[in-house]
């Protein structure tokens, strides 16, 4: 794969990133937490980290955040996009080079728990009282189930990608 | 490799839920339903409001950000207190739904809104301590 074929793709996902971030805001849930979201745009990180590997993924989720700030929301939704999406990309690219034996839904799991432990620890730091760590068990229990959900939709997007194209069929 | 779930993955997703559980069960002990609390409001970072709950006491009011946009709109019945209508978009605040026990929250992130409620220890019979707003 040529320096420009990585960009073109890295820059598709970088959008594909933000459209699934945006949609995901429209769709009506059931309220059961502060904050529980489905969490799609880590389908992205995701297949990112597994197709190119984890300095690719930083570059992407710095610019999803960015580019969604200057879209659709504000600078302080910001600090917490980025801080949960940095921690979450690091703990999932751990997971992928040191636990071997899990598969990617265990990996997205761990994403789903980094992402939502730092995101209280932001607001924390924010509202600066430990209170909010009220809502981190119900948080974490829902994104078990939104974790999963994740994990099984990257291995079905990473599997067609390696399939349609020859440049995905190393691994990383 | 790393095709379906395998049994790695559920011993991970078992202790992640173990933990989670025990958390929970953790938190709900600190809650306790004391006979007189107050709710302390928090706007920016600072006091705005104090109230007491306690049997027949009701109140509305409307707490605003400081550049004007933003408002929740709280109301106190019944020992409890709640957001009934807010600015933000995503209505978190109101979907907390009532809170009454110390240790409980409600928090609203586009407002940096927060309530939080502490048993009351002291003896006065003022109903309300307002704040500089």
């Amino acid at each position: 794969m040529t320096k420009i074929q990585r960009y073109l793709f890295l820059s598709l996902l970088t959008a594909g990133a933000m459209v699934l971030s945006i949609i995901e805001g429209m769709i009506p849930l059931p309220y059961i937490a502060p904050g529980a979201k489905l969490g799609l745009s880590n389908i992205v990180t995701m297949t990112v980290l597994v197709l190119f590997g984890f300095k690719n993924t930083l570059t992407i989720v710095i610019l999803r955040c960015i580019l969604l700030m200057m879209v659709a929301t504000n600078p302080i939704s910001f600090i917490y996009s980025i801080v949960s999406g940095i921690m979450s990309a690091v703990v999932m690219g751990f997971g992928i080079k040191y636990f071997k034996k899990l598969s990617l839904i265990g990996v997205s799991v761990l994403g789903a728990m980094a992402h939502n432990a730092s995101q209280v620890t932001v607001a924390a730091i924010m509202f600066e009282t430990l209170g909010i760590y009220y809502y981190l068990p119900v948080l974490s229990l829902v994104s078990i189930f939104t974790g999963c959900f994740v994990g099984y939709t990257s291995i079905y997007v990473t599997d067609n990608l390696k399939k349609n194209f020859v440049y995905f069929r190393t691994e990383v | 490799m790393r095709k379906k779930i395998n049994k790695y993955d559920i011993a991970l997703i078992t202790f992640i839920v173990i933990i989670n559980c025990f958390l929970l069960y953790y938190f709900s002990l600190n809650l306790t339903k004391p006979k007189e609390s107050i709710a302390q409001i928090y706007s920016e970072n600072e006091l705005v409001g104090e109230y007491k709950l306690k049997t027949g006491y009701e109140n509305e009011f409307e707490v605003k950000t400081k550049n004007g946009k933003g408002y929740n709109f709280i109301k106190i019945k019944n020992n409890e207190i709640w957001v009934e209508d807010a600015s933000c978009p995503d209505l978190n605040c109101v979907h907390q739904g009532e809170i009454n026990s110390t240790g409980q929250v409600v928090v609203c992130l586009p407002n940096k809104m927060i309530i939080k409620i502490k048993e009351n220890n002291s003896d006065d019979n003022d109903d309300i301590d307002f704040y500089a707003q």
